[in-house]
């Protein structure tokens, strides 16, 4: 008797999806399909537009990294003025971008994943979220709520509010930095570095013991993908395109703005979001990671002296091959947390953010601009088409998670063949099967506090379609 | 004491409306310790809320047939709904794909745009059916409260619970109403 | 002064005949709220957001005027739940996208919305789009945002003249169209921008001025246009956190032309693209070498011995004064003044004079507000107009005479002393102006072509053509000059322009908007210019400068 899983909703994503397991007569996963149930229609509605309006419109694609898509839409539209924004507002939109990754990579740590990774995949459930970790270790909750809210402070101080703030217009930015809040900013920050490195301890602590099991956790060999900037090192702000093959080699390197040479995107039946791949491998040897994992595999070296010190360990995690498996997101998320702070620091101590030397305006130049950023998930590609009079006449977005939904899907499909054994499905499956989604931290890592159960529905049914067997986790 | 449940959903929101209402930081525990009680929530993982829950609190705007089935019901289990940022009260930004027809929009996603190969727009039954126009939460159920803003800030948040927490029916005035 | 008597909330009041309602309720400090009302425009009761109860009848407070027994309610429940209802209305006609606008915190729409209290719509919206027109350089016009208000056809017709902006069709096809529905870039717009100020909506809005409204508050800083001798009084919008310039506003207040602006002050002082001078250089050899600030004191003592200065009319008359004080003598002006015909009408005459003579002037290309003055009197008939040697222009749309100079002369020679003709004009010929001055029945406005023509005068700083072995050149535009090789040339400049590639030393001074400074208006009088920018540490004061220069004591 065959049978369909199905986990609905999949909390914790942006929007809606859910994941069906089929299992063929023998009780083994036959195939997994990883369900994106939203469609807005951005690259439609877009059109007609006045160019500037991008970086205010398109940040409503998603509330959790708003400021990704206000920086990209932003950049997009410098390229369409053709024109390099003074230094100043570039340490400025940098400096959000930073507080942005901050904000999202240490909520995801440690009010999502960090119940399954500090009190265990198969721990009570009522107590695996953020109150049980509060109850098991207050002060490193504490630490993690404080670590939220200075991102989000950050944001908040230079951009003028922390969710959708109008901030980077085509040519710059709108307004400068004064020097009290400045040393606001300024005050503390080293205490930050250090409550992330207390997160970084435990996972790489996790790891550590629990080596096998981290190593398999949906590992599978996929090409990898980011920025770079000079001599190969991270870069989440500016910088070209490193594509990295299964085996560790660079096999291309590009500006953003061509794009379109290097990447396609493939529609699958059943799922709304797209699934990019590398156009010279094809679509079905072209598939790779983007976000921490992605980002660390490609990278030579971290420009900031804490963060490249974990760099060097993460990166010998495999033995100087790419780092395959999906649990290590974990890991390089945090470490990409460290840089965000050291950056941050770097850019708060830079005399030119006091500058008033923040926009360069001009007539629209050019028929088309790509903006490219390293949004805290992934790779994320804003690219418009301009008439002469500055109306939008195309829009095209890859949006970050976009890309690893082939690997997202993967993931899922490993953790279902490698626990699901026959007819009968142990709760602390269904909850790895979610924490391998988690890995990759898709678009809405609804930042908290998992409080209570994730309900999930399991049916039965037979052939004919009908409801054999259900059994709910509430 | 008395205790006010309150469960919640997102539409066709881009969450932020959610992420406002996080940004409430301690001010969130203060109200839990006054008597909030969060029972289906993103943030609590549980999907269904029990019948006679106080408080539905809806985020985004009605764009599937999905959506309308998850405010349906939420309605049918909370006695009180209340809307929450510019697309559950006025449709918000997603409304501008009403004046496209759902076939343009399909077609612009998943044919057309640059970078796509060989597409076309997915058919699966588990996906949610694009309604014709968005539509705004009480085009679809009665909401008793509205709460605009894109998102509304937290401070605004907090005060509307507050007041509920407390007994009180709030109001907004002008300092509490924001469009953007 | 006739009054009336009427009663507004209970409260007895007295006004003059012919004011309205609404004058009469804002006199006693009530708000009606009101959308399609401006202070400087004719009321036309378009929005119905004013609406009042006159012993149970309702009437619209903007246009209905007070009259004797009126017994006026301006808020009951039942107004509450019309102001309610047409709110909603006005914004579920069209597409108001707050959250992505413009002019969001800016918008009188939102504030209105807010302020009642409209926290969500009891009509379906958001079903037909509008189109946004962004052909014109300067000015979106967005038609989603509009309201219909008509406040900027009233001020593209009775306010400004210009009669390009008008209302096509009826209902909700209603739309606000340019000529006979062109785009508004390719239309006969003149660009002089009262049509964005009225706008209380994004529906008109600036390019450059989008998402800078500052948290912070914006500075709006008063103080008088530089563009040319009229002088208008502005109020320049600026961002201090980016010390730049937002956008310029007349003054609804403000002689001579009471918020009236032109292209050339609101638009091409900011729009213009200038390539800044980033620091002083001079030639060393054959190649252009940056020199610091404090060394151009040296530099210049080196090569002034027996140099001569050539001005032009942007410099303040501080600069100019402290420029005769160096160069003594040997100070000439760059652009030739044909001796004119002295002024013998002032500006507000433009406003009661019976026929006004147009004589081979642009008044699209420079002088717009002096222009729009024209061209309101002439459009409603209360003025004639003649335009000798006409300029191919919108002032071709307007009734009017139009002579060859040769035919108008000949014309006027019958006129008397009680004939009200108004002559504006720039240059003369030589037998015109001897025709002209002693010519009966008529006034003449002289337009000087410069901002500080009459500065230079005061100095007795005449024109000359540029010749010498030391030239040193002050001024925004420099002409095209001859110069032979040689000759040493320093150029002091806001911006790059054609000389500055040729000279051996550059020196970049403050522009209009970061200095400050006094020239003489249309009129004759002192007007101050106040600075509104801070300076780049590179941009030198002239007059601080100079004054460094003279010798001590």
């Amino acid at each position: 008797m065959s049978k369909k899983i199905t986990i609905s909703p999949v909390t914790r994503i942006e929007g809606h999806a859910k994941v069906t397991v089929y299992l063929n007569d023998e009780g083994q996963v036959d195939r997994t399909y990883f369900h994106v149930d939203q469609f807005r229609g951005f690259e439609k509605f877009s059109e007609g537009r006045y160019f500037p309006e991008m970086p205010v419109i398109t940040p409503r694609i998603c509330g959790i990294c708003p400021i990704s898509h206000h920086l990209g839409a932003a950049k997009a539209c410098d390229e369409i003025l053709d024109v390099k924004i003074p230094r100043p507002a570039k340490l400025l939109r940098e400096l959000i971008h930073m507080g942005q990754v901050i904000q999202s990579h240490a909520m995801h740590f440690f009010e999502l994943a960090g119940p399954d990774i500090i009190l265990g995949w198969d721990s009570d459930p009522a107590l695996r979220n953020v109150v049980g970790l509060v109850k098991a270790n207050p002060e490193l909750a504490l630490k993690a709520v404080r670590l939220r809210k200075y991102g989000q402070t950050i944001i908040e101080e230079v951009a003028g509010r922390r969710i959708h703030p109008t901030f980077a217009i085509p040519g710059g930015v709108n307004n400068g930095l004064s020097v009290e809040k400045r040393d606001r900013l300024l005050k503390g920050i080293d205490d930050y570095i250090s409550h992330i490195q207390e997160g970084v301890s435990i996972i790489r602590d996790f790891i550590m013991s629990h080596k096998e099991e981290s190593d398999t956790f949906a590992s599978f060999p996929s090409g990898y993908m980011g920025l770079v900037g000079k001599d190969g090192a991270l870069e989440l702000y500016d910088g070209a395109v490193r594509m990295m093959d299964k085996d560790g080699h660079v096999i291309d390197e590009f500006p953003g703005k061509y794009y379109l040479s290097h990447i396609g995107e493939m529609v699958d039946d059943w799922t709304y979001l797209k699934l990019p791949f590398f156009k010279p491998l094809g679509d079905k040897e072209g598939f790779y990671r983007v976000g921490p994992l992605g980002r660390l595999n490609v990278a030579e070296k971290i420009s900031t002296p804490k963060a490249h010190e974990e760099f060097k360990r993460f990166k010998a995690m495999n033995g100087g091959k790419p780092v395959e498996s999906s649990f290590y997101y974990h890991y390089a998320r945090l470490i990409e947390a460290v840089y965000a702070l050291e950056r941050a620091r770097q850019i708060l101590e830079d005399p030119d953010i006091l500058s008033t030397d923040l926009l360069h305006e001009g007539p629209v130049r050019c028929g088309e601009g790509v903006g490219i950023i390293e949004a805290p998930r992934g790779t994320l590609i804003h690219h418009y088409w301009v008439n002469d009079d500055g109306q939008i006449t195309k829009a095209n977005l890859i949006v970050a998670s976009g890309h690893n939904n082939w690997a997202m899907s993967k993931a899922v499909d490993c953790i279902a063949r490698g626990y699901i054994k026959g007819n009968d499905v142990p709760e602390g499956v269904l909850n790895r099967i979610e924490g391998a989604i988690r890995c990759y931290d898709p678009c809405l890592s609804c930042s908290t506090h998992a409080i209570g159960k994730m309900p999930m529905v399991v049916e039965l049914y037979d052939h004919a379609g009908n409801l054999v067997d259900a059994r709910k986790r509430s | 004491m008395k205790t006010i449940t309150m469960a919640s959903t997102w539409c066709e929101g881009c969450s932020g409306c959610h992420m406002s209402f996080l940004d409430m930081d301690e001010r969130l525990v203060e109200l839990i310790g006054k008597g909030l009680v969060l029972t289906a929530t993103p943030i609590t993982d549980l999907k269904i809320p029990p019948m006679g829950t106080d408080l539905g609190i809806i985020e985004g705007a009605v764009a599937t047939d999905h959506h309308m089935e998850d405010v349906k019901e939420l309605r049918h289990r909370c006695k009180m709904i209340v809307a929450l940022g510019d697309c559950a009260v006025f449709g918000g930004i997603n409304t501008m794909r009403n004046y496209f027809t759902v076939d343009e929009l399909l077609h612009r996603g998943y044919v057309t745009t640059e970078s796509t190969v060989n597409g076309t727009p997915p058919t699966s039954n588990e996906l949610g059916k694009l309604l014709p126009k968005v539509l705004s939460v009480h085009e679809v159920v009665k909401v008793d409260f509205f709460i605009p803003g894109c998102p509304p800030p937290a401070n605004v948040i907090y005060h509307v619970l507050n007041e509920l927490v407390e007994g009180r029916v709030p109001r907004l005035t002008q300092d509490l109403l924001y469009y953007d | 002064m006739s009054k009336v008597k009427l009663r507004i909330n209970g409260i007895d009041v007295e006004t003059e005949l012919g004011k309205t309602i609404l004058e009469a309720a804002q006199g006693l400090g009530i708000f009606i709220p009101t959308l399609c009302h401006h202070e400087a425009l004719i009321p036309r009761g378009a929005c119905r957001m004013c609406i009042v109860e006159d012993k149970g009848r309702l009437k619209a407070a903007c246009t209905m005027p007070a009259e004797n027994g009126m017994d006026i309610i301006t808020d009951s429940p039942r107004i509450q739940h019309i102001r309610e209802t047409t709110i909603q209305m006005i914004f579920t006609s069209r597409n108001h996208y707050c959250m992505y606008c413009e002019v969001s915190g800016d918008c009188e729409l939102q504030d209105l919305g807010y302020k009642l209290g409209m926290d969500h719509f009891n009509f379906a919206t958001y079903e037909n789009r509008y189109p946004v027109d962004t052909t014109h350089p300067y000015i979106i016009f967005e038609h989603n945002r509009c309201i219909l208000c008509g406040r900027c056809v009233r001020a593209c017709t009775d306010l400004t003249g210009h009669y390009v902006l008008t209302e096509r069709s009826r209902g909700v096809k209603t739309l606000i169209v340019a000529d006979i529905e062109s785009p508004l870039g390719r239309s006969s717009c003149v660009s002089c921008g009262a049509c964005v100020q009225v706008c209380p909506t994004g529906a008109l809005i600036e390019k450059r001025a989008a998402y800078q409204r500052n948290r912070e508050k914006n500075e709006q800083i008063k103080t008088v246009c530089d563009m040319c001798p009229v002088g208008c009084g502005i109020e320049i919008h600026k961002n201090p956190g980016t010390n730049s310039v937002i956008k310029i506003h007349g003054d609804w207040h403000a002689g001579p032309t009471n918020g009236l602006l032109c292209k050339n002050g609101r638009y091409l002082s900011l729009y213009e693209e200038h390539q800044v001078i980033s620091s002083p250089r001079m030639r060393r050899g054959t190649s252009m070498k940056e020199i610091k600030a404090g060394d151009l004191e040296g530099v210049i003592k080196e090569k002034i011995n027996g140099a001569a200065a050539y001005v032009d009319g942007s410099l303040s008359n501080e600069e100019l004064s402290q420029i005769k004080d160096l160069f003594g003598e040997k100070v000439y002006s760059l652009r030739p003044v044909n001796a004119p015909i002295p002024s013998t009408a002032r500006i507000e005459d433009l406003n009661t004079a019976g026929t006004i003579v147009v004589f081979r002037l642009d008044l699209d290309a420079q002088y717009g507000a002096l222009g729009s003055l024209i061209k309101r009197r002439v459009a409603t008939n209360e003025a004639g107009l003649i335009l000798v040697d006409a300029s191919e222009n919108t002032f071709s749309k307007l009734p009017a005479k139009r002579l060859g100079s040769f035919e108008f002369l000949a014309d006027i020679k019958g006129l008397t002393g009680t004939n009200d003709y108004l002559l504006v004009y720039q240059d003369l010929e030589d037998k015109e102006r001897a025709a002209l001055s002693s010519q009966q029945g008529m006034r003449f406005l002289w337009l000087p072509p410069e901002t500080n023509t009459f500065g230079l005068a005061k100095l007795g700083i005449e024109h000359a053509a540029p010749k010498g072995k030391a030239l040193f050149f002050f001024g925004k535009d420099i002409p095209e000059v001859a110069i032979e090789d040689g000759t040493f040339v320093a150029c002091f400049s806001p911006h790059e322009n054609r000389l500055t590639r040729r000279a051996d030393l550059v020196v970049p001074i403050r522009d209009g908007f970061e200095r400050e400074g006094t020239f003489y208006n249309l009129e004759g009088e002192i007007v101050r210019r106040v600075p509104v920018l801070t300076p780049g540490p590179d941009r030198i004061d002239l007059k601080e400068l100079l004054v460094r220069m003279l010798p001590k004591g």
